[in-house]
């Protein structure tokens, strides 16, 4: 989906105080209509949610159908909607109630937003939780006898250098006959290391999502098509490079790969835009994957052997078991290599 | 005409001219907007016909029922070869009931006046909110910038002179006319020259954007700064690229006109911080987000501070990647 189309329509926005369990603590501050928006306000929105959800801790989901969050269904309706003007100010109340009662005392204050636009001819749907480094109580106004923020106090709250936005969630029908919920969610604040209950609250508990791709199956298939464009390059130097880099990068301890920093990084500024459209064309993903290399354990595995002398012999695996290439006998306290390969390269390091 | 009769007509028209204040006010809104979208700049006003303008009319003889341009409007463009496809736009964009282009009816050996008048009337819906405005004509007067400080300056020059003008002042009024063809003729060659001239490459990839950056509602931009953005853009083209460059933009803009439109109309309404992303390179900026962002990259960041490419990358929602 190009974010790029998101275009800002309508918003409302209820204060979310912290929950204190044992204490008696503020409760939400709930508009009763929606805000009054002014050009500025929309195109701020509009750069926020493309740039936070085109960072690197954004991820494609889908709604979960099983589950106590109504998120799901409350953007389910206003995405199906026949009425070209939904309400906003009841499913975004029901929203702000759960997050509420959904966070304890460590998630910290913040303002609930949903916002309701397009992307290109389709209906969207966002929801945000902006938080302030300083907590406010915000001045509500009073408009047609109805409590709501308005455009001062929107930027007030919203369009200051503290802002953050730091979790966001836009959604959108598929085009295709499913018609199914498609999403996109970031939380700046976690990585998805989806164990533990603080690292899941927006994602799982909150808006009721679940990772649209199996991270294995993201993990193997960018893999083996990076290793595919990988294969296709001509000089021998440059392939052992990239290839060596793949391997890191799958190896370290970084929770997602991402296709576009991995390009940046490692290759060849005259390689890289190629490596996406190649990526693109093999159907492999090119935005943030959920790094879990379960399915390509042993291709990323490699043996290594040192010796006195400071000789160093890398190899997969596979390279071990098949006497024909490497032969490794012992000779008393020595050990005698025999290898019988094509030699491609000698280079200096 | 009787007294009597005059004061009827400076009724008439009093109580008449807020309506045509609206007539010249929508054509004038249609004809930037229809002109704009072609992609020919252009600035444009309007006006009722003064009561004194008027008056003059029914003092020579006219019947105030028969002076039907009691509205005006004007688009004034740069180049003389704008001329024809203005023509067009506007015969497109409005119901034509007469149209004048002097160039067409002076014989050769005559030289006076060049602009092109219409005589218009917008569609019977298009006055839904204001009906009586239907049926009310208006006059588009359509002129060079030449064109427009000549009939501006013989308009005080001549009809001061009265109606028996001296051979020795008319030759001189023949001459500055000559003179105002000329210099359209020429402002038209020197564009052509710069456009087929092999070193000016940046002025003729800024030739090719503006046009689709007044389509998008662009209007003022810094010249000198498009030069030097685009000197710096250029090399993100291949060869090929650089040699169909009118082909590349005019593609792309089709592939993403909805998307284009509604970022330059939210930078209009709500000019942000960044200010290049007003200028006509920016169709440009965006192509190459698309098209190799990472080159993109590289040869900006060697220039300019990352931050300004980022936010052109933010508003066309295609990431730009971390760098050291």
């Amino acid at each position: 989906m190009d974010l790029g189309k998101l275009e800002v329509m309508r918003l409302i926005v209820h204060e979310v105080p912290t929950r204190r369990v044992r204490a008696e603590g503020e409760s939400p501050l709930l508009s009763e209509r929606e805000s009054p928006l002014e050009a500025d306000i929309k195109a701020f929105f509009r750069t926020k949610i493309i740039g936070t959800l085109t960072s690197r801790k954004a991820f494609e989901v889908t709604l979960r159908s099983e589950g106590d969050s109504p998120v799901p269904g409350l953007v389910t309706n206003l995405l199906d909607s026949d009425s070209a003007q939904p309400d906003i100010v009841e499913p975004s109340k029901q929203m702000a109630q759960h997050l509420y009662l959904t966070q304890t005392g460590v998630n910290p204050p913040g303002l609930l937003t949903l916002v309701v636009g397009a992307l290109g001819d389709q209906r969207a749907v966002a929801v945000l939780k902006l938080e302030k480094e300083q907590g406010a109580r915000a001045h509500l106004d009073n408009i047609e006898g109805k409590r709501t923020f308005t455009i001062e106090h929107l930027r007030e709250l919203m369009l200051t250098e503290g802002t953050k936005v730091f979790k966001a969630s836009l959604f959108w029908l598929e085009t295709d006959e499913s018609k199914a919920v498609t999403g996109i969610v970031s939380d700046e604040q976690q990585g998805y290391v989806l164990r533990t209950d603080v690292a899941d609250f927006f994602l799982t508990k909150f808006l009721g999502c679940e990772l649209r791709h199996d991270p294995r199956r993201s993990t193997r298939d960018v893999f083996v098509a990076t290793q595919d464009f990988i294969n296709g390059i001509d000089d021998p130097m440059t392939k052992t490079g990239y290839q060596q880099a793949l391997l890191v990068e799958m190896r370290s301890n970084q929770p997602t790969f991402n296709p576009t920093n991995f390009a940046q990084e490692h290759l060849d500024v005259n390689d890289r835009q190629s490596y996406l459209d190649f990526l693109r064309g093999r159907d492999a993903p090119v935005a943030n994957v959920k790094k879990d290399v379960d399915l390509i354990k042993t291709q990323i595995r490699k043996v290594q052997m040192g010796f006195a002398s400071g000789v160093e012999i890398t190899a997969p695996p596979e390279v071990f078991e098949d006497e024909e290439t490497l032969k490794v006998e012992k000779e008393g306290d020595l050990a005698k290599i025999t290898l019988r390969d094509e030699l491609r390269e000698v280079h200096g390091k | 005409m009787e007294s009597d009769g005059f004061k009827s007509v400076v009724d008439s028209y009093r109580s008449e001219r807020p309506i045509y204040e609206i007539v010249c006010r929508g054509v004038e809104a249609r004809l930037k907007a229809k002109l704009h979208a072609a992609g020919i700049r252009c600035t444009t006003s309007s006006r009722p016909k003064d009561l004194a303008s008027l008056l003059r009319k029914v003092m020579k003889g006219r019947a105030p029922t028969d002076i039907r341009d009691k509205a005006g409007a004007r688009a004034i463009v740069t180049y003389d070869d704008q001329i024809e496809p203005a023509k067009e736009v506007i015969r497109d964009s409005f119901h034509v009931i007469k149209e004048d282009d002097k160039r067409e009816t002076l014989s050769a050996s005559e030289l006076a006046y060049l602009g092109v008048h219409f005589d218009v009337e917008m569609r019977e819906e298009d006055w839904a909110d204001d009906p009586r405005c239907v049926g009310r004509l208006c006059e588009i007067q359509l002129h060079t910038r030449a064109q427009n400080v000549w009939a501006e300056v013989s308009h005080d020059l001549v009809y001061k002179t009265g109606h028996d003008i001296t051979k020795n002042i008319e030759r001189r009024i023949m001459r500055l006319e000559a003179l105002v063809e000329i210099f359209d003729e020429e402002v038209t060659r020197a564009r052509q020259a710069i456009l087929s001239e092999p070193g000016l490459i940046e002025a003729r990839m800024l030739y090719t954007l503006e046009p689709y950056f007044v389509r998008f509602g662009g209007e003022n931009f810094d010249q000198a700064l498009s030069i030097d953005l685009l000197a710096l853009l250029r090399k993100t083209l291949d060869a090929d690229e650089a040699t169909e460059f009118i082909t590349l933009i005019s593609r792309f803009v089709e592939q993403n006109e909805q998307k284009l439109e509604m970022l330059f109309r939210t930078h209009i309404q709500t000019q942000p911080p960044n200010p290049l992303l007003l200028q006509p390179e920016a169709l440009l900026i965006y192509e190459r987000l698309n098209t190799d962002r990472f080159k993109l990259l590289e040869t900006w960041a060697s220039h300019y501070p990352v931050s300004l490419l980022r936010s052109f990358s933010e508003e066309w929602g295609i990431p730009l990647p971390e760098i050291g």
